[in-house]
Order: structure tokens, then sequence, then C-alpha cells
């Protein structure tokens, strides 16, 4: 039986909708109509410049997942999961280490603070030169330092880990900017009893610090998940085309730009970023339900 | 009270916004002021065609490139076409990357600039979805353009059904590039033009083999490096990449397996695939350590600026002795060649405007201005000389020889290039045999997949 | 006791060890890029491993020509311009979503929720040229408008701040609405400020992204006094050969402003809140 609303959820359910329309209709405008136009165009097969579109169905997904691109797609994605395990929980274990040391009052924690926030303006072609340079197997700088002969992005087998490497690197100061703004939320005063009773630092860190922090952890890990598993900055450009490595380093997304913008093939790229984007709604599904059991709440 | 504070911040910030929608952030073009621009620019003798809701309104013409180095001679070359015309040029700079998905998503209803490049990895595109302006009309009225002083290959590039859409803007060549001073640190003979790619295999051989505890190798090409790399010593052996019609290839004929097998041994004794794809060919050239690379024209200026360029000299391309009698015939010397046209959207609101410029650009004069530039070599023939001469200490001829004692070939181009380009230069493609160049075998079979991969390429187009 | 402060003394050199690598790894590529705008472009392009420093001089004049060739008052202006309206638009529309998400109930609140999850999920690349074509038939190339565009709402922030709001204590809304608050003046005197160190994040981000956002920048300004920083930057990436030590001069140039707001705001948000301690 549907119970009515009292006046006051009606009211209620006024301001939240209120609210959240000029967040909603932008959405809509910006974001959703090309989501829709990317899904309808899956079915297509893509004429130059949008003209003489024919429509074929299934059939780009039915070449991507089991016909002639299968192996392509399914390393891609497989590349970017191997990615994401890499990046989100070394970042987060990092930043979150970094935020508590910097939360504390030290001389100093002003400068830490700016300099860990360096490489989130870091153009990022300078980023990707920095990093090409360190890695080069024959004049880069880290062979040359530890005299060792290592294809850090040539060898197929750890091409992605070395990628996913510089991927914690530039997100460190970013998860570090959030989780201490939600460090700042917690009040001092647990801290203070806590010290009083005796507790250490590290047991204080587990049964305050976590369970207090745990909704900004769950915000960064959910985000840094999608992030993760929508890359493709950095493969884009600290990977030449002509590297032996990267067919098992390429990303979902690198795939899909290769298709939709380097060929022009927007149907195919097209069906890419849907299977993607269904790939990543279970995935958030999953977490979404875990949320109760993980984040501590008021 | 601090509730009405905040509904005066919120006001404020409202008032902010419309305020920022109807500002602008720079010239808005004009387009809600009918004749003159905002700069107050005249009138002049250029004439007006229909005027609004276009990317130039009153007098401006709005031009894209995607060569940061070629924009400050474009504009000076724009600007003496300004004094005549007195309608302003904005040329704008956009990345490769960008400028294609920009240019298409112009097409497809957003906004095409007038005037632009167009390159042969598209033309045949852009002309057949009638969105290039058709120039006849206005070639056989000017007297100072006529097609036949342009490279005949660039011409039919940009011709579609009989039609002209684009006029040559320039054209490059290949040449030799090598280092003296590691030749005669080794004690090798430096290039002649009478050179084989045998010859060029000896020398590298020696260099390698010399330079090894140096950590320097004879020759360098990356899978990448096809217009100014392998394709032309395919071609010398009478293969092609890509057929006249534009519909097939033979690279997987015996031909093409003979000029790959020649890749191949040049390959054994270069640099390994590994350190040239992280480092770069012409990295590792100024840094030193390469003996002979091949590379276009357009790369002139790169070397010239050069710490070492004194060391540097440019030889003409070698040829491929197929028929044995020790000397170079019809056909066993050829270089790749390109060139961009300028082109103007068929939809412009000032065609006649548009071709005035695109006249001015491409008119002996204009050419000539450019050659002076350095930039790159004329697509009016005989008006590259100012360019060879650009550069003061460098004996440039080798691109110019070329052209008299061997023969040019168009870059290899169809409907959708790109597709079958990256591919050839991927895994499935050319990469295997690259990296393991010591076995024959794989550099056939590769010539067999790239026969496959393009058919299939042409197939979808 | 003495052990205690030993401890302490002992835990804060250790931190300060930590985090002293740390600065190492994350200075590495902006000192790069220092370096790198004093070297000749040769000397950029080198493969040489130890050409950290620049061989020939430092090449100051990098700056000079950089400075001179670009118009950085209009570049840092229009940047500037977007970067303020895209944080204002971003703070005040995820503030209100996410207030709305995190602590109102209303019929379709899961549905509406998931789909601002579901606009992360996807690419950003596919909404560049739909967007591009609304903003041309809009007539609003070349202008701010344009140019904050994409950033007019912000799924992201709109989670972030539904985070921040879910995370402050139920009582306090009980407490407003006995003494009389509608729900929107609680949100506006209570809850919204009480998300200072969220609303700061999202500040800090918006700007970082948009100043670093230079694929739309380029395609929305055809005119070189509307461009960005950013997309100037990129502009002198060639086809065939990039002028590295230009580029990088510009880019140390353009960097400085965004440090400045950084600094502007960490001290003003963040270090006030740390201080005070609790704020219940």
């Amino acid at each position: 039986m549907k119970q009515k609303m009292t006046l006051a959820e009606k009211r209620e359910a006024v301001w939240g909708w209120a609210f959240i329309i000029p967040t909603m209709l932008g959405l809509l405008i910006l974001n959703f109509y090309p989501i829709f136009d990317t899904i309808y165009q899956s079915f297509f097969k893509t004429g130059d410049f949008g003209l003489g579109n024919v429509f074929i169905g299934l059939k780009n997904y039915q070449d991507m997942l089991f016909g002639s691109g299968k192996a392509e797609l399914w390393q891609s994605l497989w590349n970017t999961i191997k990615y994401a395990i890499i990046e989100v929980p070394f970042s987060v274990v990092i930043s979150i280490t970094l935020a508590v040391f910097l939360n504390r009052k030290m001389k100093g924690r002003s400068v830490y603070r700016t300099i860990f926030f360096l490489p989130m303006v870091c153009a990022p072609a300078a980023v990707a030169m920095v990093w090409k340079w360190l890695y080069n197997q024959q004049f880069g700088l880290l062979n040359n330092v530890f005299h060792t002969n290592i294809a850090w992005i040539s060898n197929p087998n750890i091409a992605w880990a070395c990628i996913a490497i510089i991927g914690v690197w530039s997100i460190i100061g970013y998860n570090m900017v959030l989780f201490l703004g939600g460090l700042q939320e917690i009040p001092g005063d647990y801290y203070e009893a806590a010290r009083i009773d005796g507790a250490s630092g590290i047991r204080q860190f587990f049964s305050i610090t976590m369970p207090l922090l745990s909704p900004t952890t769950f915000f960064i890990v959910q985000t840094r998940i999608i992030g993760a598993l929508t890359i493709f900055d950095l493969m884009f450009m600290v990977m030449d085309k002509t590297n032996q490595a990267l067919n098992k380093t390429q990303s979902i997304v690198y795939v899909f730009y290769q298709y939709s913008f380097t060929n022009g093939n927007k149907g195919v790229g097209a069906a890419i970023v849907v299977i993607l984007l269904v790939f990543i709604m279970i995935l958030t599904v999953i977490l979404q339900k875990l949320e109760k059991k993980l984040v501590y709440h008021n | 009270m601090k509730n009405k504070k905040r509904l005066i911040a919120l006001g404020l910030a409202a008032t902010m916004v419309a305020g920022m929608v109807t500002a602008c952030g720079g010239d808005n073009g004009g387009s809600s002021n009918g004749g003159g621009s905002s700069e107050g620019t005249e009138q002049g003798s250029g004439t007006e065609g229909s005027d609004g809701g276009s990317s130039s309104g009153g007098g401006e013409l709005q031009v894209n490139i995607w060569d940061n180095y070629q924009l400050d001679g474009l504009q000076a070359i724009a600007d003496a076409w300004t004094e005549e015309s007195g309608i302003k040029v904005n040329i704008n700079v956009v990345t490769w990357d960008s400028y294609w998905t920009l240019l298409s998503s112009g097409a497809q209803g957003g906004e095409m600039p007038d005037v632009f490049w167009m390159h042969s990895n598209t033309a045949q595109m852009y002309m057949e979805n009638n969105l290039l302006l058709n120039l006849d009309d206005y070639i056989a009225k000017d007297d100072k353009i006529d097609m036949a002083n342009y490279y005949e290959g660039i011409v039919n590039l940009y011709n579609s059904n009989g039609s002209q859409y684009a006029i040559p803007k320039d054209h490059d060549t290949i040449a030799l590039l090598y280092n003296e001073a590691l030749f005669k640190k080794y004690n090798v003979d430096t290039p002649t033009d009478d050179w084989t790619w045998e010859d060029v295999y000896e020398a590298a051989k020696k260099i390698t083999e010399a330079g090894k505890a140096d950590g320097v190798y004879g020759y360098g090409v990356n899978v990448s490096n096809n217009q100014d790399g392998w394709y032309n010593i395919l071609e010398d052996y009478g293969a092609q990449v890509i057929t006249d019609d534009h519909k097939g290839t033979t690279i997987g004929s015996e031909e093409g397996k003979a000029g790959m097998e020649m890749v191949r041994k040049i390959l054994t004794v270069s640099a390994p695939q590994s350190v040239v794809a992280e480092s770069g060919t012409d990295s590792l050239f100024t840094s030193n350590l390469l003996g002979m690379i091949t590379q276009g024209s357009w790369m002139v200026n790169t070397y010239y600026t050069a710490e070492n360029s004194a060391d540097y000299k440019w030889a003409l391309l070698p040829y491929a002795d197929v028929n044995g009698n020790g000397q170079c015939d019809e056909g066993e010397r050829k270089s790749a060649y390109n060139g961009l046209g300028w082109a103007a959207s068929a939809n412009c609101s000032n065609p006649d405007a548009a071709y005035s410029l695109i006249s001015y650009f491409c008119s002996e004069e204009g050419q000539k201005k450019q050659a002076e530039l350095g930039v790159a070599m004329a697509g009016y023939v005989g008006a590259s000389d100012a360019f060879i001469n650009a550069f003061e200490g460098t004996d440039l001829s080798a691109f110019t020889k070329i052209e008299e004692e061997g023969t040019l070939f168009f870059r290899p181009y169809t409907r959708n290039t790109t597709v079958w380009e990256d591919a050839l230069q991927q895994a499935g493609g050319f990469l295997e045999p690259w990296q393991n160049p010591e076995d024959p075998e794989l550099m056939s079979k590769a010539c067999d997949n790239a026969q496959t991969i393009i058919e299939n390429a042409i197939a979808n187009e | 006791m003495e052990s205690y402060e030993m401890k302490q003394r002992l835990t804060s050199i250790l931190i300060h060890a930590i985090l002293i690598i740390f600065s190492i790894i994350m200075i590495v590529p902006f000192a790069w890029m220092v370096l790198t705008a004093l070297k000749t472009n040769q000397e950029a392009i080198s493969v040489n491993p130890f050409y950290i420093f620049p061989q020939s001089g430092w090449h100051w004049e990098n700056f000079g020509t950089v400075w001179k060739n670009y118009n950085f008052v209009i570049l840092y202006k229009n940047t500037l311009l977007m970067i303020f309206f895209r944080v204002l638009c971003a703070c005040l529309t995820a503030t209100m979503a996410g207030y709305a998400f995190g602590r109102l109930n209303f019929p379709g609140k899961k549905i509406m929720f998931s789909l601002v999850l579901v606009q992360m999920m996807v690419p950003g690349q596919i909404f560049i040229i739909p967007q591009y074509l609304m903003i041309s038939k809009m007539g609003m190339m070349n202008t701010t408008f344009g140019l904050v565009f994409p950033g007019l709402v912000t799924a992201f922030g709109t989670y972030l701040l539904k985070t921040g709001y879910e995370g402050l204590p139920k009582d306090l809304e009980e407490a407003a609405s006995l003494d009389g608050c509608n729900i929107g003046q609680r949100f506006l005197k209570i809850m919204m400020p009480l998300t200072r160190s969220s609303m700061v994040s999202l500040g800090i981000f918006t700007a970082v992204f948009a100043f670093k956002d230079l694929m739309w920048p380029m395609i929305v300004c055809t005119k070189a006094e509307t461009t960005t920083l950013s997309a100037a930057l990129a502009k002198m990436q060639g086809q065939f050969t990039s002028d590295y030590p230009a580029m990088m001069a510009a880019a140390v140039l353009a960097v400085v402003p965004m440090l400045v707001i950084y600094v502007i705001f960490q001290k003003q948000f963040v270090e006030g809140i740390a201080t005070s301690g609790g704020k219940l």
C-alpha cells in the first residue's frame, strides 16, 4: 500500500528536487545527450562525417566481444584492470599516510603540502617527458643509476606496471588533498581522549582515524576506481605507437580513441564505450551495496 | 543578517553568470555588428558575400593550420595580402591530433575555418563529400595560377572528378643524412651520388661494428619512418605500397619481398628497434649515435640548428641496382614526396576573399616568399631555390637533385590512410620483423600480412 | 617522561624522513620543467641521461622569448576568468545537489544519484564534440561562457559534497528545525558552512583541472586573444618536432598563478579549520 507523504515530506521533496535541478539539468544537456548519442551510434557503421550511417544492429558488439576485435578488446580491458589494481590501493595507502603525517602540527607543513601538490599542476607534457626519460632503456636515468638494463616501458610484461607507477605518483597529491579535508573534520577531542587513555599513535589511527575517515576513503576508492578504469592520457603520451609493449599496456579507452578519433570509426568506438560503461556500472553497484558495511556512519 | 548576506551573495553570483554569458572573452568576430568588425578594418576592395552567422563576420578570414613553426611566416605573407584586400586574416594553430577532429566536426555542423590545409590522408574524403570549395572557375579567371606550374602528383591529389579543390602549397622530398665526423672517426668512405642500398649496408655494417664500444650505430630507422624510410627502398625494387589507382597494393609480391629483404638487411646493422622506439631516430642522430638516417626536407631546420650541425651532411638518396648493371636506371632511384594544399570551405561566407588569399599563398610570388623562410619547398615548380639557399653553410641540393636524377612517387594514400598505416607499424604488421631482423622468414611473412591488412582496410572504406 | 619525548622525537624524525623522500619524488618533474626551460632544444631532446643540467649555460632568454611571443597578460586573464567561473558554478551547483542527495529525502533520489555516478563512468572524449557543436550553434565560440560550458555542473563535485554532508551529525538538522528554520535556511546557515573543507577541495580540483584542460580551449577558442594558457602551450607541439624549452618555459610561467591560488586557499581555509580543533 502506497503511503501518502506527509506535508513535511512533501516540502522536503520539493526542496530536494529544487536543489538538484540545476545539476541534473546540466548533466542532461551536457553529458547525457552525448551519452545517448554514443549508445545510438554504437549500432551503426559510421559513414564519413556522420552521413550515410548504416544500421547494423549489434554487429559492432559482436565483432569486438567475440569476433575480429576480441583479442584487442579483452586484452585492453585486462590491461586496464591491472592498472587499476596497482593505482588504486597504492595511491590510497600512500596518500592516507602522507595526509595523516601532514595533519599534525609540524614545521614546514605548508611547504610539504605545496610540494605534494606540484605534480597536479605540472603540464601533462612535462610529466610524460620526465617519465619517458627516467624509463628509457638505453639512456634513462633509472637504468644508468642502478646499472640495470631493464626495458621498463618496452617489456610487455612489466610496462603496464611502470605506467601504473606513474599513475600512482600523479594522483597522490590529489588524494592527499581529499584526505586532508576528511581528516580536518575529525574532532580533535577524540584524539585527546585516546592519548589520555594511553593509546599509541598507531592504535589511534586504526580506531579513530580510519573509521571516521571511512566516508572519505570510500569516496576516493570509488572515484579512483572509475578514474583508473577510464585512464587514457598516460598510455597515449608515454608510449609510442610502435612500442612493442603497447598491446599489453593500452587501456580500453586508448583502444576507443584509436577507433573513434584516429581512424574515424565512431560506431565501433561507441560500442567500446558502452561495453566499458556496463562493466563499470556493475562494479559500482557492487561497491555501493558494500558501502553500508564498510563505511562508518554517525 | 547572515541570511540576507547569503542571498545578496547568491544574487551577485547570478548576475555574474549573466554577465559572463554576454561578456566577450575577447573579440567576438563582430557577427552581431553587420558591417565593420570591432577593429574597424576597411572593407576595401574585397567583395562581401553573404554576411551573417559564419566564422567570419565583417572583414575577416579564419585560417587553420597545424604547424606552429610556419605561423609567423604565413602570417607575414597573409598580412601583405591584407594590405591589398583590406580583409584581416586570423591564423589559428591547432595541433595535428585535434586539427582533424575539429575540421570534421566543423563539417558536421560546427564552424569550419574559411581557409585551411589539406593533407593526402583525408583529401579524398573531404572532396567526395563536397566539403571543399570548387576552385575551377576561380582558377580559370586567375592569370596568376596555372595548375601546370605545380607538381603533378599534388595537383592530382587535390583533384576530384576533374575539378580542382585545393592548390599545392609545398612539397618535400627525401635525402640521406649522414654524420661526417662519425664516418671519419671510423674510417669509412662517405656517401656519394652513386651509392646503392648495398653500399649503405656495407658502410653501416662497418660503423656499427667499429662503434660498438661507443654505442654508435651505422644506421637507424623506425617502423614509423615510412615516407622518409622504407617506402623508398620498397619502391626502388619495383613494388608499390599503394597502386596508382589507390585501390590496391603490391607489397606482398616478389618485388615487394625483395625490397623488404633489403630493408631487413640494413636493419641487421642498424640500431635495434627497442632503442629507436624509445628514443627516436632524430634524438639519436643529434646525440651523434647514428651514422646515417634518411629524412625529409621538412626536418632540415631541426638539424640545421643542432649543436653539431657542421658535421651533418645531406647526400642524394641511394638507389637499388635491381638489374645489377652497376648504374642507376629509370625507376631504380625513387623518393616519396608529399604536398599540402590550401583549400577553402565549400560553405564559407566569403568565397571570393578565401580564393584570393589562397591564390596569393600559391602564386609564384607567395611561394617564393614561403621558400625564403626556409620552411618548406614550394608546391610551385622551380620556386624552391630560395629554400635551398635559406640555410647558409649547408648543401641541400640533394633534395632537388633527386627530382632530376630519380623518380618521385607520391606518398601512398587511400581514402582513409591512417587505418592501414598505423596497423603496419604495429604487431601483426611489420613490428615483429623489425624487432627480429635476423630472421628473413618473419619479414617475408609480414609482407603477406601487410598485403592483407591494406586490402582489408581499402575494402572497408 | 624522557622516553616518551624521545619516542616523539624519533617519530618526528622518521616522519620527516619519509616526507622528504616523497617530496623529492614529487618535485622531480617540476625541477625538470624548470631545467629544460633553460636548455637549448637539442639539449632537451638529447638522449644523454646525465644532461640534467643545461650544458651550454643557462638560457634565461627562453623565458624572454616566450613572454614576448605570447601575450601572457591576456592568457592569464582568460585562464583566470575561466577558472573563476568554473569554480563558482561547480561549488554552487554541487553544494546544493550534494546537500539534497546527502540529507534530504525525495522520490527518485536513488535513480538521480546513479545518473550522477554514470556521468563519471564514460571517457570524457565523448562529450567534446557534442558540446562543441552546441557552443557553435549558440554562437558562443571564443567567449568565457564557451570556456566554462563543460564545467557548469559537476558530477564529481556533487558526489564529493554529498559525502561531505553525509558526514555531518544528524542532530544538527533536528536542532535547526526546532528553532524554526525551513530547509533552505538550514542549508544556508548551518549545513553549508560546515562543509567548508570539501568545498575548498572541490574548488582546488576544479581550478586545477580547468587549468590543465587543453583540448576544449583549443577547440572553442579560435582567436589568440581568447585562448587559455594550456591551449597556447599545446600549440608549441609541432607535427614533427616540438620546441621543448619554449614549452617548458611557458609551462613554468603558467604554473605560477596556480600555485598562488593554492597557497591562498590553503592558508585561509584549511589551516583555519585545523587550528580550531573540534568544531562542535
